[in-house]
This record gives C-alpha cells, structure tokens and sequence, in this order.
C-alpha cells in the first residue's frame, strides 16, 4: 500500500471531507500498532459516523480511510493517528 | 554443534523471551476465535504480543487495549513459544504501543528469522504475505483462551 500517514489536521479533514462528499461509503479500519490486538474495521456513510468512532479511540492508534469503490486503489486512502480529546 | 556453544546460546535464549506463553488480545465471536486475529497488515515485520508478569497479567493486557479503543467482545489467548521455535519465528522485545507503560514493557514481536527474511527479500514475497499464508494458520490452532 503506497499510503502515507498524514500529520497535518487541516490536510487531514479536507481529505476525509472529500473522501465522504465524492466517493462514500467509506470503510474505516482502525489500526493498533504494538498493541497484540488485530485492526477493527467499520464501515460509515458519512464524517458523523467516524467521529463517534473517533471519539473512543486512545492514543497511538492509526486509522486508515477508504472508499468502497476504491479499494484496490491504496493511493486514495487517507491515514493519520487521531488526536487525543 | 561444539560444547562452548551450549550453555552461551541457552543463556541468551532464556533472557530475551518469555519461558512458557505469550500473549494476545484477541475478539471472540460466537465462542470462537478466527485466523484474522493473527494476521499481518502490509508493513508489518512481526506478530504483537505480550508475555506476562507477576504484577501485569493477563487482565492488564486486556485493560490496556481496551483502553486504547479497541472494540467487541475482547479477550486473552496464550500461545506456547514452544511454537514459535518450531515455526523458527524470532520473539523480539521492543516497546508496545498501549496506554499502559507497565503493560508496553512486556511487548515483543515474532518475527521471520534474519535468514527467512533474506530469502523471502531474494523471491520478492512481501512479508506480511509469508506469514498470513505460513503461519497464522498455526497460531490460531495453538491459541488457547485464557482461563
């Protein structure tokens, strides 16, 4: 997968932004890097859906967005590490 | 294999992993525990686990993924490191990811041997694709819940 993880909020909400507006549904796998578990995977038709999930995650997790019709198109993925809230 | 080998290479053996079982947060659904709870993501160069320690068992390992967000209906799978000799995995410490300092502190990762890794490097065979189709297999058939 030739996604790279993007640090910067602002560039991250344009692009889930435009990943809900042009291509949804869009099928969210939450990663969880060194911590013995496998990734969730949830499937969410617009940005509310994956702010509740976002809103229970913890620190050092890594999400990573994609549309369902884009699947075997990794370049259009977004990925990023959510901030604590 | 000469004499002066024996006991260094036990020594070694015995300080870098955990004697008996490690450890692995696992989603149980129907009672069952699936393959995909032991696969690698694209990437990846080793399985997550935890060994365990007399103050930070199990439980804690479970409270701190937990804690981390993961979600379902959760619990601990020990697998023997008998297992991973045979398979000829590497268990390697490195630091864990979770919320919990004292649980990121028993983190290793069973990785392909540096051989294995050179050969899977020669043939162009990503690693996470080696180990979903060589090993996962075996790990779910040893993972026992734990009591």
């Amino acid at each position: 997968m030739s996604t790279s993880l993007r640090t910067d909020s602002n560039t991250v909400l344009a692009a889930v932004g435009k990943l809900f507006d042009e291509k949804p549904p869009v099928l969210v796998e939450v990663r969880f890097p060194k911590m013995g578990a496998s990734p969730d995977w949830f499937l969410c038709e617009n940005a509310a859906a994956l702010d509740v999930i976002l809103d229970r995650l913890g620190p050092g997790v890594e999400v990573h967005l994609s549309s369902v019709w884009d699947l075997k198109n990794p370049s259009e993925a977004v990925v990023f590490r959510p901030m604590a809230r | 294999m000469g004499g002066r080998w024996s006991i260094p290479r036990t020594r070694l053996w015995r300080r870098r992993v955990p004697d008996e079982g490690v450890f692995r947060v696992v989603v149980v659904r129907r009672g069952k525990v699936k393959p995909t709870e032991f696969r690698l993501r694209e990437g990846e160069v080793g399985l997550s686990l935890f060994q365990s320690a007399d103050q930070t068992g199990p439980e804690s390992i479970l409270a701190a993924v937990r804690a981390a967000g993961k979600q379902g209906e959760l619990d601990v799978v020990e697998i023997p490191v008998s297992l991973f000799r045979r398979l000829r995995l590497r268990l390697v410490q490195t630091p864990g990811g979770t919320p919990d300092p004292a649980v990121n502190a028993l983190h290793f990762e069973a990785r392909p041997s540096w051989w294995q890794r050179i050969i899977l490097r020669f043939r162009g065979v990503p690693i996470h694709e080696w180990f979903n189709e060589s090993i996962t297999q075996e790990l779910a058939a040893a993972a026992k819940l734990v009591e």
